[in-house]
Order: structure tokens, then C-alpha cells, then sequence
């Protein structure tokens, strides 16, 4: 395993824990009385110091050293825990993710001495106590404590004794099996220091053995026979500690612990280049369409055998395309982790009281689109924060509770994940929408008497429109709405909002749960052939030209009460302007599709079959096409683009 | 030792095709491979030059025709002659349908003149430059501006810098 390999499990532990101290600072900072969440906070950092020490990240290990005793200070009450201890906490936390950042990429990474000055300061000057300047020496701090805490228990007429048990190597839950070691020594008396960690210990990272330093009034003999008892236990050996004087010429015990976690972490999780797994992905994607043509083949030939070879090799198909798809799913939790610090960040600056909730962060979804899904979830809470919630006056003027709720809830539902922003501000008040529609030019009166309060509403998504009466420049004000739903929409999802004025709104996200592969229709049109994702097909039905009307310049039909535009995909693609229906008796077959709420009839020349397929991008140079949302290859080696449905009507 | 297709100190190595009885080269770097004719999956909304896509085994590839991108006629008589080369512009892979290729040149750096030092004509960010070998002018194309934008680009205004 080379430096780099560590350089990478080293980066991905190191920005779990900020994310972790985010969390938990931002706990700490609505609930400072809590001791715990200090403790756990405590873990994290000296982690992080530790591992910068052993990578040789100095710029780390000193910052992360400076804010471990920084929380040392606030849990000995030293130091109270206000406004600016908890600011410089967080600049602490953003600068160190800002050197893990120039880390990964190998920037040469900024100087943190000033920051660092800064944390010494508060620290003196809060606390009279003087610090050690390096890790060394506070390394031998902490063993003297340990010394202490030996020569206390010994006068106390208790034993200490070096506890090391090694587990069965087999053993399948190291975990439990560690925690119920623990459990009944605890039983016995008190664990001075366990090596690795009790949190390690209690999440299975660690080689088969471990050692616990235990003072006890029981004799050793007890304490081995306990742990005995335990299943899976292969050896347990108990002897009288002694606190060996420090002999550190070796690399020390932290750094080979370190290195020790890393290779286990390894075993459990391997990393794999993206593109690799990314290559295996497209790999079944094809795999499985060319299971759906083989399928059709067997289907005329009327081989039982072949058929029931061929069902088994379906079966294991559908496995392996499940399987491969679960390996590009990740949680929602992910960007979940950023957003309570925008809010903390944001209502600050905005002087608004607000209460982040977060429902669903285990909620998986493909990695693709939870990469890109952040931006537009951020848009929409700093849209939340700048123009829903208001501030406290004027929400206790309007008898509503003093602090605003935005809530971020995330689901499945069917092959869909469905996220949806609610805030309890004052709503989008439609004759505001009205007005600037028209401002705009986006739509003459006569057009808005037309519409729905509804449809009204949903004009906020259209291009340029900005509902905001002043122009912050200086904050992001720069895309709007119309640019979240474009992004939505790439994505193959939908948005639409729901708002009740003074109450609030709520967006409405429905994403498909993986963009690698999807059902679509394929239609001949002009001699080519196109796919249109089955998802925003209705029904596909033949209309004779005698039925078609004309209304305001567009052909429709009457469909159970319904009136259905018709759409001649063949000129909506400028394939062809010539007049269709040229054939009064034919039946012409029409695609009902429906997408962003409205509904339309595709006019097509033919229908040809359904088929899962796997989507291609068309690449840079033909990005952002009207009406085309991609391409893929056909099992006879034709490519067939895919039609954008909701760009289309 | 010399890599396969990268360039010898001095010399720059060239694929050269035909386009409407000129010779073009570009910079062997940016070739992936030469294909013949292939069906072509016509793009509504693209550019006219846009011929269309291809499947490259498995690979949804846009290809390019010069021809049009230089406001030359197309020439239907020749298809069986027409190649497709696969080059890749900022790692996309983009086909540009050519008359024909020829070969693999290499060229002495010093013989090709580069745009800035005889014409700064508007055009000059089409061209790496123009190189003479034996009897023969190549104009060697800089192929991202070419593919990336929607300028019009003329034959005859290549021709008029080459002759310069």
C-alpha cells in the first residue's frame, strides 16, 4: 500500500470527521450545556490530529491540536462556549476542510499560523492555565495522568492490570463481540485506557486483539474466566500493568495504531476509480438490453429448452443489473450534512430565527444525481431563508411561531425518490406572479384570465423571472428558479410548487432513482428511429384524421373529455414541415405523454416496441439539443435518440 | 525512445486528408483512428455541417462533415473514397468526415509557418499554420476552434492565407 493509498483513506476519514464536528458544533451551539456532545466532539479532533501527525500534514496536526484544547478549555469550563468561541470553531472547521481540499488535489496547501495564533490567544486568555507547545510533550502529559491514575487505584488497595484479548479469527461480529469484553469488565471495575479506542473497539476497526489497562478489586483469575464465557474469544491473557518508562525511539504507538486502522478500514471497504465502476455499469446496462433482444429472438424460434435456459439467464441478468445498481446508490445524507450550516450561516446574516428539519437522509439515490442535486436543494433553502421566512416581528404580528420551519424531507416512491423543501413564510402571492408575468412580457393579460391560480404560480420556473423586489448583488441572486428546473430536468426529474400565502411553500422534486438506465418506447419517425421514456408515457392510441379538430391553430383531440394537443414529432424536430394526416383513412398512432404537469399526443409513423436502454450522452460539442435528452445504441448497432418529452410540449 | 505518434524533437507529425482538391493536415496527437463511411444518425436543431452521430463500438460519437464546415458543396458521387476520422477535441471524440486520407507525414517543425508571423487574418485561429513539403502546401488545422464554435469558416479564406 503506497503513501498515496493512505493519502486517500486519510482524506475521506479526515472529511468525515469535520463533517461530524460540523454537526455536532452546530448541536452544541442550540444546546451548550451538553457535555456529551463535547466529548464527541473531542474524538474526532484528536483523530484528525493523530492522522495529520502521522501523514506529515503540519498545517493540520497544529490547527486540529489548537482546537482540541480549545474544547478541552469549554469542557473544563474554562472557557464558555459563546458566540465567538463557537464562530472561531467553525472557521476552524472551514479552514481545515479548505486544507483537505488542497490536499486531495496536491496544492500546496495554505498557512494556517494566524489561525492558529488566534485559537492560542482565546485559549490564554480565557484560561490561565499554560498549555505545553507541542504533541510530544503533551503526549507525556497524558501519560503521567495515566501514571496517576495507576499509583491512585494502587493506594486505593485496587489492582491494575493489562487485559489482551484476542478473538477467534474468524469471529464474524468482532463488534459485539468487543462490546460485551467491554461490558463485563466494566462490570468488574474501570477501564483506564483501551487500545484501540472503545469507539473503534465497539465499530469492529481493529485486528483480532485488542488490550484493555483495567483497575479492579477482582483478581485476575475472575476477570479472565468473565471474558471467557464470551463465544468467539481464542485467548485472554490478564497480568499486573506496569507503566513502562517511555522508550519512544520506535515510531509511536499512535502513529502504528493509525496506520493499523487504515489497513483495516481497507479490508472492509475497497476504493475503486470511478471510471472503472462506472465502465462495469455501462457494461451490464448493454448486458441487459441484449438479454431483452435475445428474449424477443427465443420467442419465435419456440425451444423450450433454450427457454429455459434463457429464463435462468434473465433472472441472473436482472440480479446483476440490481446489484451493479446498488453499487452507484449513496444517501441523500451526503448533501443533508451541508445544509445546516447554510441555514445557521444564511439566518444569521439575515437576522431570521430558523429551524432546519431533515427527514429521509438514509434515503439512497443514485450517485450521479445526488452530485448534482445540491445545487438546486441549496438554491431552494437560500430561497427559503432570503425571500419565505420572515423575521421575528412580523411572524409574531401574524400570531406564527417566533422561529421559522424549513423542512427537507426525501423518499422513495416507485422507482422515484421524491424531495420536497417546505417553509412556513408567507407564500408566493399569485398577483405578485401576475404582475411581473406580464412586466416581463412572459404573458399578455389575456393569456393569465386563461390560466389557473395554479398555472400562474408555476411561472415563477420560467426563464429570467425573479421575484424579488431588491437586488442583493451581493449575494447569490445570480440564477433562478428557471435554473433549478433545468437542472431538475436533466436530470429526467420534475418540479412544481404548492404555496398557500402567509402559510408557505413547498416544493416538489421527483427524481428517477438512477439515470444509467431507463424503459423507453421506440418510434419510427422519417425513417429513423426515436425512444421515449416510457415514465412520461400515458397510453399510446390511433386517431384518424377525420377526429382531429383545430383549435386556435393547433390540431387536438377529444380524449374521454379530455382535449389533447397533437405534437407532429416529425416537424417539432424540423425533420420535415409537410402537412400529416395526408391519408383520411389511416389511423395515425399518437403517443400520450405527459410531463411538468401538462399533457400532449406525439404523432409518430410507427410503433415499434418497448425496451430498457442505456443512455448515452451525446457529448459536448451536442449538448443542451431541443427536445433531444440523449442517444443510445440499439441492439443492431443503430443509435436512437432519446426524445425530452417535457421540452417537447 | 519515441513514443508511437508523438512527435520527434523538431518534427511534427501530420495526417493528412483531401478536401476539395486541398491538402489538410492535423497533428497526429488529436487522431484516434480513421473509419470508413458508417450509417449516420441524422441530429435535429444542429448546426447544417452536423452530420450526425455514430455508434463507435458502443460509443455515441458526433461526427462532423468539412466539407460543410467550409461552405463547400458536398460531393456525393464519392462516398466509397469519404473517411471518418475520429479525433478527440478536450476528451470528447468527434468524427470529421474528410474526401479522402492519405497518410502519415513528418514534418520538419521549421517548415511550417505559423499564422502570427505572416497574416493576422481573422481567420488565423482556424490555422496552426501552413507547411511546405516538396511542391506541396498543407494547411494544418487547429481543430478545437474548428469543432468548438459555430463560426463561419471558408475555404476560400484558408486558401487566400495559405497563399500569402
Amino acid at each position: 500500500m503506497g503513501l498515496s493509498d493512505y493519502k486517500e483513506v486519510f482524506l475521506s476519514d479526515a472529511n468525515e470527521h469535520v463533517k461530524t464536528l460540523n454537526n455536532n458544533l452546530l448541536k452544541l451551539e442550540k444546546d451548550p450545556e451538553n457535555l456529551k456532545l463535547l466529548d464527541e466532539m473531542v474524538e474526532p479532533v484528536k483523530s484528525l490530529k493523530s492522522m495529520a501527525g502521522t501523514m506529515g500534514f503540519d498545517q493540520i496536526t497544529s490547527l486540529a491540536y489548537q482546537m482540541e484544547k480549545l474544547l478541552d478549555a469549554v469542557k473544563n469550563k474554562k472557557i464558555v462556549l459563546e458566540k465567538r468561541v463557537t464562530n472561531l470553531l467553525f472557521e476552524s472547521l472551514d479552514v481545515m476542510e479548505n486544507l483537505l481540499d488542497q490536499i486531495e488535489v496536491g496544492e500546496e496547501v495554505d498557512d494556517v499560523t494566524d489561525l492558529v495564533e488566534k485559537l492560542k490567544k482565546i485559549i490564554a486568555a480565557e484560561s490561565r492555565e499554560k498549555y505545553e507547545k507541542d504533541s510530544t510533550e503533551e503526549r507525556k502529559s497524558e501519560e503521567e495522568n495515566e501514571k496517576e491514575s495507576i499509583k491512585k487505584a494502587r493506594e486505593k488497595g485496587k489492582q491494575v492490570y493489562l487485559v489482551t484479548v484476542k478473538l477467534d479469527r474468524d469471529c464474524l461480529l468482532k463488534s459485539v463481540r468487543a462490546y460485551m469484553v467491554l461490558k463485563e469488565v466494566k462490570a468488574l471495575g474501570n477501564i483506564i485506557k483501551s487500545i484501540p479506542g472503545e469507539q473503534d473497539l465497539e465499530s469492529g476497526i481493529f485486528t483480532d486483539s485488542f488490550q484493555l489497562i483495567v483497575q479492579t478489586k477482582a483478581t485476575d483469575e475472575l476477570i479472565k474466566n468473565k471474558i471467557e464465557k464470551i463465544p468467539e474469544i481464542e485467548k485472554v491473557t490478564v497480568e499486573s500493568y506496569e507503566v513502562s518508562e517511555p522508550k519512544r525511539e520506535k515510531p509511536s504507538y499512535m502513529e502504528d495504531r493509525q496506520r493499523e486502522l487504515l489497513e483495516k478500514k481497507r479490508e472492509r471497504f475497497v476504493r475503486v476509480d470511478r471510471e472503472k465502476l462506472d465502465y462495469i455499469i455501462g457494461l451490464v446496462g448493454e448486458l441487459v438490453v441484449n438479454r431483452t433482444r435475445v428474449l424477443e429472438l427465443s420467442k419465435s424460434l419456440g425451444d423450450s429448452n433454450l427457454k429455459d435456459a434463457l429464463e435462468q439467464l434473465d433472472l441472473i441478468t436482472s440480479n446483476l443489473q440490481n446489484a451493479v445498481m446498488k453499487l452507484r446508490m449513496v444517501n441523500i445524507k451526503q448533501i443533508y450534512d451541508r445544509f445546516p450550516r447554510l441555514v445557521r450561516d444564511l439566518s444569521q446574516r439575515k437576522n431570521k430565527k430558523i429551524n432546519l428539519v431533515m427527514v429521509g437522509e438514509e434515503t439512497e439515490l443514485d450517485r450521479s444525481i445526488v452530485n448534482v442535486i445540491e445545487e438546486p436543494l441549496s438554491h431552494l433553502i437560500k430561497n427559503a431563508i432570503d425571500h419565505g421566512i420572515e423575521r421575528a416581528p412580523d411572524r409574531n404580528r401574524l400570531n406564527k411561531k417566533e422561529v421559522g420551519t424549513i423542512k427537507l424531507s426525501a423518499r422513495h416512491e416507485g422507482s422515484h425518490v421524491l424531495i420536497e423543501i417546505e417553509d412556513d413564510g408567507h407564500g408566493i402571492d399569485s398577483r405578485i406572479v401576475r404582475t411581473k408575468a406580464i412586466e416581463k412580457g412572459l404573458k399578455t393579460p389575456q393569456e393569465l384570465e386563461k390560466m389557473s391560480e395554479d398555472e400562474i404560480i408555476q411561472l415563477v420556473f420560467e426563464k429570467n423571472f425573479s421575484l424579488s423586489e431588491e437586488d442583493e448583488g451581493t449575494f447569490h441572486r445570480g440564477e433562478g428558479l428557471d435554473k433549478v428546473k433545468s437542472i431538475i430536468e436533466t436530470l429526467n426529474g420534475e418540479i412544481s410548487l404548492e404555496t398557500t400565502i402567509k402559510k408557505g411553500t413547498k416544493f416538489n422534486i421527483k427524481l428517477p432513482l438512477t439515470l444509467a438506465i431507463i424503459k423507453v418506447l421506440l418510434a419510427k419517425v422519417d425513417e429513423s428511429i426515436y425512444a421515449i421514456p416510457v415514465e412520461s408515457i400515458r397510453e399510446n392510441i390511433h386517431v384518424y384524421p377525420k377526429d382531429v379538430k383545430r383549435m386556435q391553430g393547433q390540431q387536438v383531440i377529444h380524449l374521454r373529455e379530455e382535449m389533447i394537443r397533437l405534437i407532429s414529432v416529425r416537424s417539432k424536430l424540423g425533420l420535415d414541415k409537410g402537412e400529416e394526416f395526408m391519408d383520411k383513412d389511416t389511423a395515425y398512432p399518437v403517443i400520450i405523454v405527459k410531463a411538468g404537469g401538462k399533457k400532449a399526443g406525439f404523432i409518430v409513423d410507427e410503433l415499434l416496441y418497448q425496451q430498457e436502454i442505456v443512455i448515452k450522452s451525446l457529448g459536448k460539442l451536442l449538448e443542451g439539443l431541443r427536445g433531444i435528452a440523449g442517444a443510445t445504441v440499439l441492439a443492431n448497432g443503430e443509435v436512437a435518440l432519446i426524445l425530452d418529452v417535457s421540452s417537447m410540449i | 525512445m519515441v513514443r508511437e505518434g508523438s512527435l520527434t524533437k523538431g518534427y511534427i507529425q501530420l495526417v493528412i486528408f483531401n478536401l476539395y482538391e486541398e491538402e489538410f493536415g492535423i497533428n497526429v496527437n488529436h487522431v484516434e483512428e480513421v473509419l470508413r463511411l458508417t450509417r449516420i444518425t441524422h441530429i435535429p436543431h444542429t448546426a447544417e455541417y452536423v452530420e450526425g452521430v455514430i455508434n463507435l463500438r458502443g460509443e455515441v460519437i458526433p461526427v462532423i462533415n468539412l466539407r460543410k464546415r467550409f461552405g463547400i458543396p458536398d460531393d456525393i458521387d464519392n462516398e466509397m473514397k469519404k473517411r471518418i476520422i475520429i479525433v478527440t477535441i478536450e476528451g470528447d471524440k468527434v468524427g470529421l468526415i474528410v474526401d479522402s486520407v492519405r497518410e502519415v507525414l513528418q514534418l520538419p517543425s521549421k517548415v511550417v509557418e505559423s499564422p502570427t508571423e505572416t497574416v493576422a487574418g481573422s481567420k488565423s485561429e482556424f490555422l496552426e499554420g501552413v507547411g511546405k513539403y516538396d511542391d506541396r502546401l498543407l494547411i494544418i488545422l487547429k481543430l478545437d476552434k474548428i469543432i468548438t464554435t459555430e463560426e463561419r469558416i471558408s475555404l476560400s479564406e484558408l486558401q487566400e492565407w495559405q497563399e500569402k
